[in-house]
C-alpha cells in the first residue's frame, strides 16, 4: 500500500519537474530569441519560438513571444504574420494595449486595426429584496370608518443570471432570468370597534422575471461605477400567504375573551394576476478581479400593474378569514452581489481606428524636422 | 442613438399602460362583502332600503358574556357604515324592520323582536329613528308564548304583526289531542302609539303554524287582511291527516275569515318563510318563497298569488329542485330584471353546514342563475335579500368566520358577481 502511494507521489513530482524544466527551457528561448532581435536577426526568431509555442505555454510567455513575433514580422513587411500574431497576442491577455512611449509606433498602429473587447458578459447574482405596495384601491373588509389597514416590508431574496450585450466598452443591453421572492405583510386593525379585532396577512409570491435593461458603465479603474434602466415582465409561480386573527373583545378596556387563530398556508395564486411588468433603475460598482468583475447594486422596480385578480377578491378566504384584498401594485427594492465574466473575442475591426496615431506620427515628424 | 430611441419608447409604453387609480375600475365599492358587529356574534336578519340608497341592516348579537340582544346599523349605499347600536334587552332576537310611511312617526323604522323568558315568548315593537335613536317600545302583554315573524305597518298607521302564539284547541277546525297543539297563526293590531294592541286574528292551524307575513289588500273596495303563512289544516276534514302547507288567509277588520287557499306539493311538508308584496311591473299580487320537504329532501318552494288572491301563477306552485338540501329564507322582486331573487340556505354535501344561496328566477319560475356565499367550513345562513336600483342585488346574511359569526353584508351584480 505504502509503495503504491510512493509510486503515484514520485510520478507526480517527476511530471511537475518536467514542467518546470520546459518552462525554463522556454524562458531561455524567448530570452535567445530577443537576443537575436535586437541584434538583427529576424529571419530566425519563428522558428525559434515554434517549438516552445506548440508546447502552450503561460498566458504571460505567450503574450511576450507574440509580441516579439509580431515585432518581428513588422519589420520582415510581412503584415499577415504581424497581424495574426498580434491577434494571438490578444488571445493570451485581451487587455493589452501597447504603450506609445514604449512600443514601438509601427506595432501601436497595427493594435489599432485589432480589438478583444466582450461582445456578451455572463452574469450572476443574488441578494435580499423588500416590496414596497402601492394601494391603487383601498379594500375595507370591515363597513366601519374606524377600520385601519397599513402594510409594511418584508424580507425576500432572488437571483438570477443573465448576459449582457456590449454596445461599446460602457454601454451594453443586458437580459437575463431571475428567480424572486417577495413578502409583505397587511394588517387590518379597529375592525368591528376601536382597539377590537386585528387581520394580519403575510403573503410570499414567487416570481420568474425576464429583465431587459440598457447599462452605462464606466471602463477604467478597478471600481468602476455604473447606472442601468430597464424593464422587466414577471410570471408568477406561487402565492402562499398565513392569515392570523386576533380577536379581541373587550369592555371598558379589559378584555373578556380572545380567540386568536392562525391559518395553515393559504394558496391566493388564483387572487393573483399572472404577469406583471415592472420599470426599473439603478446603480452599483463592479470591482474588476483579473478579466472578471465582481459587483454590487441596488434596484428599485416600479410594478406596473394591478397584482389582485379584482374576479376572485371574495372566496373563500374571505368567508373563513376576514381578508380582502386591496387593489395593489408591487414594487421592488433589491440588493444584489453577483459576478461578471466577459468573453473577451479578439478580432480584426472593419475600421481601424488609427487616425490618431496618424496624428501622432505627424506630429513627430514636424517636431524632428 | 437607436438604442435609446428604442428605450425611450419601451418607457412611454409601459407608463401607458401603467394600472392607476383611473385606470382600475372600482368595481368592489357597488359589488363586495362586508362584514359588521361588534363583540362576539352578529347574525344577520332583515334589510331595509332607503329611497335614498341607505341600509338599514337588522340582527341580533351575542357572546360568551352576553346572552342574544338585537344590533342594528345603518349604512350609506356603499355598505359604509352611518352608525351601529345595540338596541332591546338580553335574550330579545329581533326578526323584521320596516319603514313607518305614515302618522306621527313617519319616516322613522319599527323593529319587531321576540324575548325569551323561562321557555315562553314575548313581543316587543320599538320605533327608532333614522338616526338609530330609540323613541319608543313595548313588550306586548300576553297570557303565554306569543311569537312574532314580521311586523307590517297598515293604512291606518297601525303596525300589524304576525306569527304565532300558545294553542288555543278550540279555534282548531277539527279536535286534535291537545298535547298535539303546538301553534296557533296569530295577527295583531299594535297602534302606532304602542297604546294598544288587539287581536285582529286567530287561525287554529291545527297543531302548528304560523303567519309569516300580512298585507293590507282591497276586495270589492273592502279593505282586508291577508295572512301569508302555512298551517298542517287537513284539505280535507276528517281525514285525519295533518300535513303543513302554504296557506293564504283573508280576514275583515273584525277578523272573519273570507278567503283560504292553501298551496303544497303532495306528500311534501312545506312551510312558508316570507312573503312580499309584487309590484306591478313583475305582474302585481303576493310572492311567498318556503321550504318543501320529502324525508331527508327539500327544495325551495314558491307560490304566486294574484293581486285579488283569486289565482296562482304559476300555477299552482313550483318546487325548484337544486340537487341539494335547500331551506327557502327571503324573495325579492326584481327591479332592473325580470323575475324574483331567491335567497336560500343550502346545505353543504359534506356536512350540516350551510351556505348563503341566491337564484335569479323568471316570473315562470325558469331559473335565469344562482350563486352562493360562504365557504366550506362554515355555517353561513342567508337572512334578507333586495333588489337595488340600477340592478344591484343586496343580500344580509351571517358569514362563520374562523373566530366569531359576523352579519354579512353583500352586494353583487344583476348577474350575481362581483365585478361586470
Amino acid at each position: 500500500m505504502f509503495g503504491k502511494r510512493f509510486l503515484v507521489g514520485l510520478v507526480f513530482l517527476l511530471a511537475c519537474h518536467g514542467k518546470i524544466l520546459a518552462q525554463d527551457e522556454c524562458e531561455l528561448t524567448l530570452s535567445r530569441a530577443l537576443e537575436e532581435f535586437n541584434e538583427g536577426h529576424l529571419y530566425g526568431i519563428p522558428g525559434m519560438l515554434s517549438g516552445c509555442i506548440e508546447k502552450n505555454q503561460n498566458s504571460e510567455w505567450r503574450q511576450r513571444a507574440y509580441l516579439l513575433l509580431a515585432e518581428t514580422y513588422l519589420l520582415l513587411e510581412d503584415p499577415l504574420g504581424a497581424e495574426q500574431s498580434y491577434l494571438n497576442v490578444l488571445r493570451a491577455n485581451p487587455e493589452f494595449v501597447p504603450d506609445q512611449n514604449r512600443d514601438p509606433i509601427d506595432l501601436v498602429y497595427l493594435s489599432k486595426k485589432f480589438t478583444a473587447t466582450p461582445i456578451f458578459s455572463f452574469w450572476a447574482q443574488a441578494g435580499p429584496n423588500v416590496s414596497p405596495v402601492r394601494v391603487i384601491h383601498d379594500v375595507s373588509i370591515g363597513g366601519e370608518a374606524g377600520t385601519k389597514q397599513k402594510y409594511n416590508l418584508k424580507l425576500g431574496y432572488q437571483g438570477g443570471a443573465g448576459f449582457d450585450f456590449n454596445y461599446n466598452e460602457r454601454i451594453s443591453v443586458s437580459a437575463g432570468l431571475n428567480f424572486t421572492s417577495t413578502v409583505f405583510k397587511h394588517t387590518t386593525q379597529n375592525l368591528f370597534g376601536q382597539n377590537k379585532d386585528i387581520v394580519e396577512m403575510v403573503d410570499r409570491q414567487s416570481w420568474l422575471t425576464v429583465p431587459i435593461a440598457i447599462k452605462y458603465c464606466d471602463d477604467v479603474g478597478k471600481i468602476r461605477p455604473y447606472g442601468f434602466i430597464g424593464f422587466s415582465v414577471q410570471a408568477m409561480i406561487t402565492d402562499k400567504a398565513s392569515i392570523k386573527i386576533f380577536n379581541r373583545d373587550s369592555k371598558l378596556g379589559e378584555e373578556l375573551s380572545s380567540s386568536d387563530k392562525q391559518s395553515p398556508s393559504l394558496n391566493f395564486k388564483d387572487k393573483r394576476q399572472t404577469f406583471n411588468q415592472s420599470l426599473f433603475v439603478g446603480g452599483g460598482v463592479r470591482y474588476k478581479y483579473k478579466l472578471d468583475y465582481f459587483f454590487v447594486d441596488l434596484k428599485y422596480s416600479l410594478g406596473f400593474r394591478n397584482v389582485v385578480s379584482a374576479d376572485h377578491r371574495y372566496d373563500d378566504i374571505t368567508y373563513r378569514w376576514t381578508y380582502v384584498d386591496d387593489d395593489f401594485r408591487l414594487d421592488n427594492l433589491t440588493l444584489s452581489i453577483g459576478y461578471v465574466h466577459p468573453f473577451y473575442k479578439p478580432r480584426k475591426l472593419k475600421h481601424a481606428r488609427t487616425k490618431s496615431v496618424l496624428r501622432k506620427i505627424k506630429k513627430d515628424d514636424d517636431a524632428d524636422n | 442613438m437607436r438604442i435609446t430611441s428604442v428605450a425611450i419608447v419601451a418607457v412611454v409604453l409601459f407608463l401607458l399602460g401603467c394600472d392607476t387609480g383611473g385606470r382600475v375600475e372600482p368595481f368592489f365599492q357597488n359589488y363586495f362583502i362586508k362584514y359588521y358587529g361588534a363583540d362576539g356574534n352578529q347574525d344577520g336578519r332583515d334589510l331595509y332600503v332607503n329611497d335614498d340608497g341607505t341600509m338599514i341592516l337588522l340582527g341580533n348579537s351575542s357572546s360568551l358574556t352576553e346572552s342574544s340582544m338585537p344590533f342594528i346599523a345603518k349604512t350609506d349605499s356603499l355598505g359604509n357604515v352611518l352608525w351601529q347600536r345595540h338596541m332591546g334587552g338580553r335574550n330579545e332576537e329581533a326578526v323584521d324592520v320596516e319603514y313607518i310611511p305614515g302618522g306621527i312617526h313617519q319616516g322613522k323604522l319599527v323593529v319587531v323582536s321576540n324575548i325569551v323568558n323561562a321557555g315562553s315568548y314575548s313581543i316587543r315593537v320599538t320605533i327608532l329613528d333614522q338616526d338609530g335613536k330609540g323613541i319608543d317600545s313595548l313588550v306586548l302583554p300576553n297570557a303565554g308564548t306569543q311569537f312574532a315573524k314580521s311586523i307590517t305597518p297598515s293604512s291606518n298607521n297601525d303596525f300589524l304583526v304576525s306569527g304565532y302564539e300558545q294553542p288555543d284547541p278550540v279555534v282548531n277546525p277539527e279536535p286534535i289531542d291537545p298535547a298535539d297543539d303546538k301553534a296557533d297563526i296569530m295577527v295583531l293590531r299594535v297602534s302606532q302609539s304602542l297604546a294598544s294592541v288587539k287581536t285582529l286574528s286567530r287561525q287554529g292551524g291545527e297543531k302548528e303554524g304560523w303567519g309569516t307575513k300580512v298585507f293590507e289588500v282591497n276586495l270589492q273596495d273592502t279593505v282586508k287582511y291577508a295572512v301569508f303563512g302555512y298551517s298542517d289544516r287537513p284539505e280535507f276534514e276528517g281525514t285525519g291527516v295533518f300535513v303543513p302547507k302554504f296557506e293564504v288567509i283573508v280576514v275583515n277588520v273584525n277578523g272573519n275569515q273570507s278567503i283560504r287557499r292553501t298551496t303544497g306539493q303532495n306528500g311534501d311538508v312545506t312551510k312558508a318563510a316570507q312573503a312580499i308584496k309584487v309590484p306591478a311591473v313583475q305582474g302585481d299580487g303576493f310572492f311567498m318563497i318556503g321550504t318543501s320537504i320529502n324525508g331527508s329532501g327539500s327544495d325551495i318552494f314558491i307560490t304566486k298569488y294574484s293581486k285579488d288572491l283569486s289565482e296562482l301563477s304559476p300555477s299552482p306552485a313550483l318546487k325548484l329542485p337544486e340537487g341539494a338540501p335547500m331551506e327557502g329564507v327571503a324573495a325579492a322582486a326584481a327591479v332592473a330584471e325580470d323575475g324574483y331573487f331567491l335567497l336560500a340556505n343550502q346545505t353543504q354535501n359534506n356536512s350540516n353546514n350551510t351556505n348563503i344561496f341566491l337564484s335569479h328566477i323568471r316570473r315562470d319560475g325558469s331559473k335565469i342563475w344562482s350563486t352562493t356565499f360562504g365557504s366550506e367550513e362554515g355555517n353561513d345562513k342567508a337572512g334578507a335579500v333586495a333588489a337595488l336600483r340600477g340592478g344591484r342585488i343586496a343580500v344580509l346574511g351571517t358569514i362563520d368566520l374562523e373566530t366569531q359569526r359576523k352579519m354579512a353584508l353583500i352586494i353583487v351584480t344583476k348577474t350575481g358577481g362581483f365585478s361586470n
